[in-house]
């Protein structure tokens, strides 16, 4: 075996000599690498952006920042014939506009009723590092979903646990306590949560909602609601309360959202219908909006807007901008190959879609930063299933610069990861760890 | 010499009974077990109890796709058992056999049990550490003891006994053979293992039996011979939620798979992955490649193929796979007014059976079910 060790030094000669024999050639064109990071705008301490080329060749990349912009030089070759391109330089813009440092989503699989693990994960966007806020092996394997901060602090937080004496965890001060809403108030559960600007109120959605199962076709998946409505929980007391024209048993109101002076709910909502598979295509959700005075909805709902050919989920405020998903019908435009985002001016009422961020494939969930200058959403461009994170920068005028997928220490962890990333939100600070403290609310 | 006799004789013996009385647990361990080379993995492989033991059994049960691997590693573990308690007992002054054969006995009592090989392998790693702390001993010549050789070979074909003729290494074989046949469709070893008889003691295997037939498209002939009762025997949907729930779905993700039904199956493979250890498994991971290439979806086919090459023993398929896409048409996604008006799957078997033939799928499968489903309904009706 020792008279092997030589034989080492010389085959490691003779492979930096075939390694050195690799002929390049240049080519104006920029690399054919995976995710498409060419052009697109990051911030300032972002976790360096990794990839591959799609063809799986191996490569070398160089990167270099003149001002704002970062240059990234690639080289590849192809093993067996030993020939090799060098690409033009692609940039990636680099802004000045600060983002929130951490993000906070949840980790599932992308399946059906039930599941095995899941958890409400954070993300530093400076490093690769994801840390639990809370798995679901603390809430005895339940389901832990929807969670939220108001307005992205850390300090403060929610979220459901959907299992046997559940209800929805709060951590305030360092704490946790469980409420149970169905035990309080109009006995509704809650489920997509909007926390007002002010800190107090807690707008839900109580939402009935089914799954079904095309059995042939694309889509695998559609989820629906059989009804929805609206209920208010005012933190300070634990109580919760509804009113008739955001309960409405003729209408389905869903996804609250609170503008940013508090003063008006925003929501979407829809005719309810006795058959709604079947009649599922006819399901176009508007967006309304409510006024909202001294812990009270005032008046009547009003329609901002609404589509024959587009429904509207996930109305998300900055400014005078609001940012929804459209998709061709019904609410849970995941499991829709055609929805997109969709960005709305509300001084003049008019409604683009936000071509940069959609793909020719679904594009949901978002989230805008504490300053209204980044976009979080979800999209599952990448194979159709797996929802990955992309961010993209937003000028404040109604332009978005190209959206740049949440970078992984190596991009295959994308393409390895079995589950799905939901509800992504911006968070100001690096949300505590709870699965201690929830194990004991949940302790059988 | 002599001191060969028993490890030997014990090496022999689990090998064989592994391999004779035990291959389809072995290989069922492969097809729901789970070791991959990714980041997620690896996480929760050093997050689990005993992350030591879990990951090189994990690591190990890659190999028992082929049972003749499985047993060579079972008897490589009980004997490696055997041989680590021997080296602890010659050193503590015990120069014996029959103390570690019933320690290896024992440990291959749990093995047998178990849905993989961690005990033994916990076993193994644990004893590991005495074992090298007993070389610091000073060596004492223990007392030979006369029948210890014969007392510790009856120890070992007493393992055996105990392996052979337990019943529930011998109901776990058998269900293990009913999920290997249901998986991949071999419907005459399927009946073979559940004649009526078994189906009658054993009625979670009945369905299954019913599956061979329709398989075979025999179900409308010989539904007879078999203690059918109601549609539930046919179709297991009322086990939803159930202890049988494991079960349920394994049969209804093969039951849409041989019908055509594909989006169906992987509905169900889905909804089974999460009834097991690690949310998912390689049969798993392998059907998803192989229903997205046969639904014209190469993208998330070639996701599943690059996770599986993230595993020692997948290579082969995985290029197989690769190979036919490469050949392959994709699919065109579906339109938007065509996604709308299709039908849903329901709680309704005879109601699934009947949209399918309307949507055009014609498997042998579904023409022999659809008639016999609606006998049953109908004799369930008058009986009402």
């Amino acid at each position: 075996m020792k008279s092997a060790w030589p034989i080492l030094p010389a085959l490691s000669a003779v492979l930096f000599l075939a390694c050195g024999r690799i002929a390049f050639t240049d080519s104006d064109s920029l690399p054919p690498i995976v995710p498409d990071y060419a052009g697109v705008t990051i911030p300032e301490g972002m976790a360096a952006l990794s990839f591959e080329m799609a063809d799986g060749r191996p490569f070398k990349v160089e990167e270099k920042r003149v001002g704002d912009t970062l240059f990234y030089s690639v080289r590849a070759w192809d093993k067996k014939t030993g020939k090799g391109v060098r690409y033009a330089p692609f940039p990636v813009y680099v802004s000045r506009d600060p983002i929130d440092p951490y993000i906070a989503y949840r980790l599932i699989e992308p399946s059906y009723e039930g599941w095995k693990e899941m958890g409400l994960y954070t993300r530093e966007l400076a490093s690769y590092q994801e840390t639990p806020i809370v798995e679901n092996s603390s809430v005895n394997g339940g389901c832990v979903n929807c969670h939220n901060f108001p307005s992205g602090d850390p300090s403060r937080m929610m979220f459901h646990a959907r299992v046997a004496g559940g209800g929805t965890v709060f951590l305030e001060d360092g704490e946790v306590h469980l409420l149970s809403l169905t035990t309080v108030g109009p006995h509704k559960q809650g489920t997509y949560p909007a926390w007002h600007p002010g800190g107090r109120y807690i707008a839900y959605s109580s939402n009935s909602t089914q799954q079904s199962f095309p059995i042939t076709g694309s889509q695998q998946v559609e989820v629906y609601d059989h009804f929805s409505d609206l209920i208010l929980l005012d933190t300070q007391t634990d109580s919760v309360y509804t009113w008739e024209p955001v309960s409405n048993t003729a209408r389905m109101e869903t996804f609250p959202t609170w503008a940013p002076d508090g003063n008006t709910l925003y929501f979407c909502v829809a005719d309810s219908l006795a058959s709604v598979v079947e009649n599922r295509a006819s399901v176009h959700y508007e967006l309304a909006a409510i006024d909202f005075r001294d812990g009270r909805f005032a008046g009547e709902p009003r329609t901002l807007w609404q589509s024959d050919s587009l429904s509207v989920s996930f109305p998300r405020i900055n400014g005078k901008w609001l940012l929804f998903t459209g998709s061709a019908y019904g609410t849970f435009p995941i499991w829709h190959k055609e929805a997109d985002l969709y960005l709305m001016d509300m001084e003049s009422g008019t409604v683009e879609p936000a071509a940069p961020l959609n793909s020719e494939d679904t594009e949901s969930y978002h989230s805008w930063s504490s300053n209204g200058r980044w976009v979080i959403f979800s999209s599952r461009r990448l194979d159709g299933r797996y929802t990955r994170l992309y961010i993209a920068h937003f000028d404040g005028e109604g332009h978005f610069g190209k959206p740049f997928l949440l970078p992984q220490k190596r991009y295959d962890h994308n393409v390895l990861r079995l589950k799905s990333y939901n509800v992504p939100e911006f968070v100001q600070g690096k949300p505590a760890r709870l699965d201690a403290q929830v194990s004991k609310l949940f302790a059988k | 010499m002599r001191k060969w006799i028993t490890p030997v004789l014990l090496f022999a013996a689990v090998f064989l009974v592994s391999r004779v009385c035990q291959p389809f647990t072995l290989i069922c361990q492969e097809y729901e077990g789970l070791f991959l080379n990714t980041p997620d993995a690896w996480t929760r492989a050093f997050a689990q109890p005993w992350p030591l033991s879990g990951i090189v059994s994990d690591f190990l049960v890659q190999f028992y796709r082929d049972p003749l691997y499985g047993a060579l590693i079972s008897a490589a573990l009980i004997t490696g058992v055997f041989l680590l308690l021997r080296g602890i007992c010659t050193r503590v002054g015990f120069a014996w056999d029959s103390l570690p054969a019933l320690g290896a006995g024992v440990v291959w009592f749990f093995l047998a049990r178990a849905s993989a090989p961690k005990p033994a392998v916990a076993v193994l790693l644990l004893l590991l550490v005495p074992w090298l702390l007993s070389f610091f001993l000073k060596k004492r010549s223990g007392k030979a003891w006369k029948p210890d050789l014969a007392l510790a070979l009856v120890l070992v074909h007493l393992a055996a006994a105990v392996t052979i003729f337990s019943p529930a290494v011998q109901r776990n074989e058998r269900f293990s053979r009913v999920k290997r046949d249901a998986l991949f469709g071999v419907w005459d070893d399927l009946l073979k293992t559940v004649p009526p008889s078994v189906a009658q003691d054993d009625p979670e295997l009945l369905p299954f039996a019913l599956l061979a037939l329709s398989g075979k498209e025999q179900l409308g002939n010989r539904i007879q011979e078999y203690p059918v009762i109601d549609e539930n025997d046919l179709d297991m949907v009322y086990y939803d939620g159930n202890k049988e729930y494991y079960t349920s779905l394994l049969f209804k993700a093969c039951l849409y798979q041989y019908l055509g039904c594909y989006n169906e199956a992987i509905h169900n493979y889905y909804q089974w992955a999460t009834q097991l250890d690690k949310g998912t498994s390689f049969v798993v991971l392998r059907r998803l490649v192989e229903l997205y290439y046969l639904l014209g979806n190469y993208t998330l086919m070639e996701k599943y193929c690059r996770i599986l090459d993230k595993s020692a023993a997948n290579g082969t398929y995985v290029r197989h796979f690769r190979a036919l896409s490469a050949a392959g048409t994709p699919a065109e996604s579906s339109s938007v007014r065509e996604r709308a008006s299709l039908p849903v799957i329901s709680h309704d078997p005879l109601y699934n059976l009947i949209q399918l033939e309307r949507m055009g799928f014609s498997t042998p499968m579904l023409r022999d079910r659809l008639p016999v489903t609606i006998l049953l309904r109908n004799r369930e009706k008058g009986m009402e």
